[in-house]
C-alpha cells in the first residue's frame, strides 16, 4: 500500500512539473506568426487548389502523405494477419431487421455518394481522400449490418479486395515514380495547375484523392471484415 | 535523385514481395544490386566534394521535403544496406511468410529515407512507420513474451514521439518551418533564443526513446532480448542507429553537444553495468547495445572533425558486429535448446562450428582486438576527443565491456558436432568480412592520414591493456552478484523515467548554452 | 490557450498510462496523449477571427494556417495505426491470459516455464 502511494505521489509530482514546465517555457515566449505566412501566401499559386491543406498535403508534403498510407496498410495487413491466426469466437449474429433493411437502403447510398463528393471535390472543398474512404467504408457496414456479414462476402471477395488494395498502393507508388522518366524528381506534378475553384485545377491533387479513397475505403472495410470474421459475424 | 529512389523502390519491392511470393528470391537479390548500385552513385558524388541535395517533388527548399546524401547520412544508408542483405541471406532458407518480407523491406526503405531526410515531420512519420514495422516484427511468432516486450515498445515509442511532435509544434510556431538546414540558418542568425530551450529538448528527448539511451529507451532490453535473431539483429544494428542519427543532424542545429556527452557517459557506463549482471546472452547483447550507443553520442557530442568521424565509424561497426552477434548467438540458443549462459555451455558442443567461428570474430569485434572493426573505429573516436575526462569514459566502458563478454569464453573455446547451413555461413561470411576488413575499407573511404595514426602502437598498446584488465575484472569479480533495480523496465515506471530525462535534457541544454 | 489545454491533456494522459493497471485504459490514455499533441499542433496555426483556409482566389478574409492542418492529418492516421496493432495485441494477451490487468499478466509471464528455452529459429 506504500509502495502505491510513494509511486502515485511520484507521478503526479514528476508528471505536473513536466505540465508546468513546458507549458511555462511555451507561454513565455510569444511565438512569431510572420514567417508561418510563406505557406498560405504561396500554397494557392503554386498548386492551384483552393483547399490549401489539400494543396500542402498532396503537393508540397506528398512524401508524407505516402508514408502515411504506408503506415496505414502496414496497420490493415498486421490486423488482418493476427485476427486470422487467432482462433476465433462465434456469436450469433444480429436478428435480421425489416427497419434496419430499409433504412440502410437509404443511407448507405447516400454514404456512397459522400465519399465520391468527398475524393472528386478534394481540392476544392473540405473533404479530401482520407474521410472519403472511412465514410465509403462506413456506408458498407451498414449494409453488413443489415443484410449479415457473409452475404456482402459472397459479393465483395475479401481476397479480392486485398489484392486490389495492394495493386492500388502500387499504382500509387508507380504514378510518384513517373517524373523520374521525364528527368524530374519522383513526386513532382507533371499536370497543369489550371484555373483555381475549377473542378479540374490542382494538378495531380484530383488523381490522388481518388486513389486514397479508394485504398483507404478497401482498407478500412478490410479491417472491419477481419474483425467481423474474428467475432463469428456481426 | 537516388536519395528518393532509393526508399521508394524499397517500397515498391515490399509490396511486391507479398504480392508475388514466389518470386521472392530473385527479386531479393535484383533489389539489393540496385540499391548497391543507387549508393555508389551517391557516394561518388559525395566523393566529388558537394552531396546531392533534392526537395522532393522539386517544390522549392525549405517548404518542401529535403534529402541531402552527405556523410552523416550515406554512413548510415550503407550500413543499412550492409545489414539488410545480411538479414537476407540469413533468413534464405527459413519458413517464414510473405508478410515477413513485406516488413523487413518497408523497415528497410524507412531507414534509407530516414539517413537522408532533413524535414523533422518527415523524420516524425518515418520513425513512427519504422515503430510500426518493428513492433509488427517482434510480435511475429506471437509469444506473449515478445508480445509484451512489443507492447511496452510501442507505447514508449509512441510516448517519445508524441513528445517529439510537440517539439515539433514550437519549432513551427516561432520559425513558420520544418526543414533543419532553414533552422540552421535562422538560428545561426539569432542564437540563444528561449523558445530554442524547449524545442531542443522536447526533440531530443523524444528522439532519444528510439536512440537506445538508457534512460529513454528502457524498452530496449526486452525488445531486442526477445525478438526473432534477424530482427534483434536488424533492430540493434540498424534501427536504434536511426535514432542516433536524428541525434546527430540534430546536433548541428541545436547546441547540444554537452547533452550529448552526459547522456553518452550515462548509457554507457549504466548499460555495460546491467550486462555484467546478465547471463541471459541475448539480453546481455540488448544491453551493449545500449551502453554502445555512448560511444556515438560521446563522439558526436565531442564535436571535433576527428571525433564525428569515429563515431560514424563507430556506427558502423558497431552495426556489423551487433547484428554478427545476434544472428550466431540466435542460431546458437536454437540449437542448444536456450539463450541463457548455463544452457549454452551445457550444450555447447551442439554448436556448428561455423557458428562459433562467427561468434568469436563477433566477440573479438566488440572487445576492441586490434586491427579488427572496434578497435579501428574506437582509436578513431579517442583521437578526436579533447580531453583526458572523456577518454577515461571511453576506456571505462572499453573495460566493462570486455569483463561482461568474458562469461562467454567456455562456448566459444569447444569442440563442435554438427556444421552451419550454407546460407546462414554467406551471413556470417559478410558480415565478418567486413569486421576484419575494416581498416582496409576505412583507409580508403576515411582519409587514410587518420585511418594510419589509428593503427599506432599507443592505441593497440592500450587496447591490449584493456583486454587484459577487464579480463582479471571478470575473474575477480564474477562471484559476486549484484542486485540492480529491475523495477524501472516495467510499463509503469518507464513514462515517468523518460520524463526524468526530459527534465535532464532541458538543464543540460540550459548549461551548455 | 489551447496550447495550454493541451500540455494538461498530456500531462493527464501519461499519469493515467503510468497509474492505472488495466491495459485497454492504458492504450486509452495513450491515445489521449497522441490527441494531446495533435491539438497542440493544430493550435499553433490559430489566428485571431481566422476561417478554414479554403478559399477562392477572389474572395478575402483572414485565413488559418494550413500546414498544421495537414501533418495533423498525417498524424491522426498514424495514432489510428498505432492503437489498432495495439489493441490487438492486447486481444492476443487476453486471450491468453484471461484478464487485461498489466500487473498479473506480468506475474503469469514469470511463472511460466521460460519459453526462450524452446528454440526460436
Amino acid at each position: 500500500m506504500n509502495k502505491l502511494r510513494i509511486r502515485t505521489v511520484l507521478a503526479v509530482g514528476i508528471i505536473s512539473a513536466f505540465v508546468v514546465l513546458v507549458a511555462l517555457a511555451f507561454a513565455s515566449d510569444q511565438p512569431v506568426p510572420a514567417d508561418s505566412q510563406q505557406y498560405l501566401a504561396r500554397a494557392l499559386g503554386e498548386t492551384g487548389a483552393s483547399n490549401r491543406v489539400a494543396g500542402i498535403y498532396l503537393n508540397y508534403r506528398l512524401l508524407d502523405t505516402l508514408l502515411e498510407l504506408l503506415v496505414f496498410s502496414v496497420a490493415v495487413l498486421g490486423v488482418r494477419h493476427y485476427l486470422q491466426q487467432s482462433e476465433g469466437m462465434s456469436l450469433p449474429a444480429l436478428s435480421e431487421s425489416e427497419v434496419l433493411q430499409t433504412a440502410v437502403s437509404f443511407l448507405s447510398p447516400l454514404a456512397l455518394l459522400l465519399c465520391a463528393f468527398f475524393a472528386i471535390f478534394g481540392h476544392i472543398s473540405p473533404g479530401g481522400g482520407f474521410a472519403a474512404g472511412v465514410i465509403a467504408a462506413s456506408g458498407l457496414l451498414y449494409v453488413a449490418i443489415a443484410h449479415g456479414m457473409k452475404a456482402t462476402e459472397t459479393r465483395l471477395n475479401p481476397w479480392r479486395l486485398a489484392l486490389a488494395e495492394k495493386a492500388i498502393l502500387l499504382l500509387l507508388l508507380a504514378f510518384v515514380l513517373v517524373p523520374a522518366a521525364f528527368g524530374k524528381i519522383p513526386l513532382s506534378d507533371l499536370l497543369p495547375k489550371g484555373t483555381p475553384g475549377q473542378l479540374l485545377s490542382g494538378g495531380s491533387i484530383l488523381i490522388y484523392n481518388i486513389l486514397i479513397a479508394m485504398k483507404v475505403f478497401i482498407g478500412a472495410w478490410l479491417v472491419i471484415a477481419a474483425f467481423a470474421q474474428h467475432r463469428g459475424e456481426l | 535523385m537516388p536519395l528518393i529512389l532509393l526508399p521508394l523502390l524499397r517500397f515498391v519491392f515490399a509490396i511486391l514481395s507479398i504480392s508475388f511470393a514466389r518470386a521472392r528470391k530473385p527479386f531479393t537479390i535484383v533489389s539489393h544490386l540496385v540499391d548497391a548500385a543507387l549508393l555508389s552513385q551517391l557516394v561518388l558524388t559525395l566523393g566529388r566534394g558537394i552531396p546531392e541535395l533534392i526537395t522532393v517533388g522539386g517544390t522549392p527548399a525549405g517548404i518542401g521535403i529535403s534529402m541531402i546524401g552527405d556523410q552523416i547520412g550515406l554512413t548510415f544508408a550503407v550500413l543499412a544496406w550492409v545489414l539488410s542483405v545480411a538479414v537476407s541471406a540469413y533468413t534464405w532458407r527459413d519458413q517464414l511468410r510473405p508478410y515477413f518480407f513485406l516488413l523487413l523491406n518497408l523497415l528497410i526503405g524507412a531507414c534509407y529515407a530516414l539517413s537522408f531526410t532533413t524535414d523533422l515531420f518527415n523524420a516524425y512519420l518515418l520513425f513512427e512507420l519504422s515503430t510500426l514495422v518493428s513492433f509488427l516484427l517482434v510480435g511475429y511468432q506471437r509469444r506473449p513474451r515478445q508480445i509484451w516486450a512489443s507492447l511496452h515498445y510501442l507505447v514508449l515509442s509512441s510516448l517519445g514521439m508524441s513528445i517529439f511532435l510537440l517539439g515539433i509544434g514550437v519549432v513551427y510556431a516561432h520559425c513558420g518551418c520544418l526543414d533543419l538546414a532553414v533552422l540552421k540558418t535562422m538560428l545561426r542568425a539569432s542564437p540563444g533564443e528561449p523558445w530554442m530551450l524547449l524545442a531542443g529538448s522536447l526533440l531530443v528527448a523524444g528522439i532519444a526513446v528510439k536512440a537506445g539511451v538508457f534512460i529513454f529507451s528502457l524498452w530496449l532490453p526486452s525488445a531486442h532480448a526477445r525478438a526473432m535473431p534477424a530482427v534483434s539483429a536488424l533492430l540493434s544494428g540498424l534501427v536504434i542507429k536511426m535514432g542516433v542519427v536524428g541525434l546527430f543532424r540534430l546536433a548541428d542545429v541545436f547546441p547540444i553537444h554537452l547533452t550529448l556527452i552526459v547522456l553518452g557517459a550515462i548509457t554507457g557506463i549504466l548499460g555495460i553495468i546491467y550486462a555484467f549482471n546478465t547471463h541471459d546472452i541475448k539480453k546481455l547483447l540488448a544491453f551493449h547495445t545500449l551502453s554502445q550507443i555512448g560511444y556515438m553520442l560521446i563522439g558526436f557530442g565531442a564535436a571535433t572533425e576527428v571525433a564525428r568521424l569515429g563515431a560514424l565509424s563507430y556506427v558502423v561497426a558497431h552495426g556489423l558486429f551487433k547484428s554478427l552477434l545476434f544472428l550466431t548467438i540466435g542460431e546458437a540458443a536454437a540449437r542448444a535448446g536456450g539463450s541463457h549462459l548455463n544452457t549454452l555451455i551445457e550444450n555447447r558442443q551442439n554448436i556448428p562450428r561455423g557458428t562459433r567461428i562467427a561468434l568469436f570474430i563477433g566477440v573479438l569485434g566488440i572487445i576492441g582486438l586490434p586491427l579488427l572493426a572496434g578497435f579501428d573505429a574506437k582509436a578513431i573516436l579517442e583521437d578526436g576527443l579533447p580531453t583526458m575526462a572523456l577518454r577515461l569514459i571511453v576506456i571505462l566502458v572499453s573495460v566493462g565491456t570486455v569483463a561482461s563478454f568474458a562469461k562467454l569464453s567456455p562456448v566459444l573455446f569447444s569442440r563442435s558436432t554438427c556444421r552451419t547451413d550454407r546460407s546462414r555461413i554467406l551471413a556470417y561470411a559478410w558480415l565478418g568480412g567486413g569486421i576484419i576488413l575494416f581498416w582496409p575499407l576505412s583507409l580508403l573511404l576515411v582519409s587514410p592520414a587518420i585511418s594510419l595514426h589509428a593503427l599506432s602502437a599507443p592505441h593497440i598498446v592500450e587496447a591490449l591493456a584493456v583486454i587484459a584488465v577487464g579480463g582479471s575484472l571478470y575473474l575477480l569479480i564474477r562471484k559476486k552478484r549484484f542486485q540492480l533495480p529491475s523495477e524501472i523496465f516495467r510499463l509503469e515506471t518507464s513514462p515517468l523515467i523518460i520524463l526524468v530525462g526530459f527534465f535532464l535534457v532541458y538543464a543540460l541544454m540550459a548549461l551548455g548554452q | 490557450m489551447a496550447a495550454i489545454v493541451a500540455f494538461i491533456l498530456f500531462g493527464l494522459g501519461i499519469l493515467v498510462l503510468v497509474l492505472r493497471r488495466d491495459l485497454v485504459i492504458k492504450l486509452l490514455a495513450l491515445g489521449l496523449v497522441n490527441a494531446a499533441s495533435i491539438l497542440f499542433l493544430v493550435s499553433i496555426g490559430d489566428r485571431p477571427g481566422a476561417r478554414a483556409p479554403i478559399q477562392g482566389p477572389g474572395e478575402m478574409g483572414i485565413l488559418a494556417d494550413p500546414l498544421p492542418q495537414a501533418l495533423v492529418l498525417s498524424a491522426i492516421v498514424v495514432n489510428f495505426a498505432i492503437l489498432a496493432l495495439a489493441l490487438v495485441f492486447v486481444m492476443i494477451l487476453v486471450e491468453r491470459y484471461h484478464s487485461t490487468d498489466s500487473t498479473r499478466i506480468e506475474q503469469e509471464m514469470a511463472r511460466e516455464i521460460d519459453e526462450e528455452e524452446t528454440p526460436c529459429l
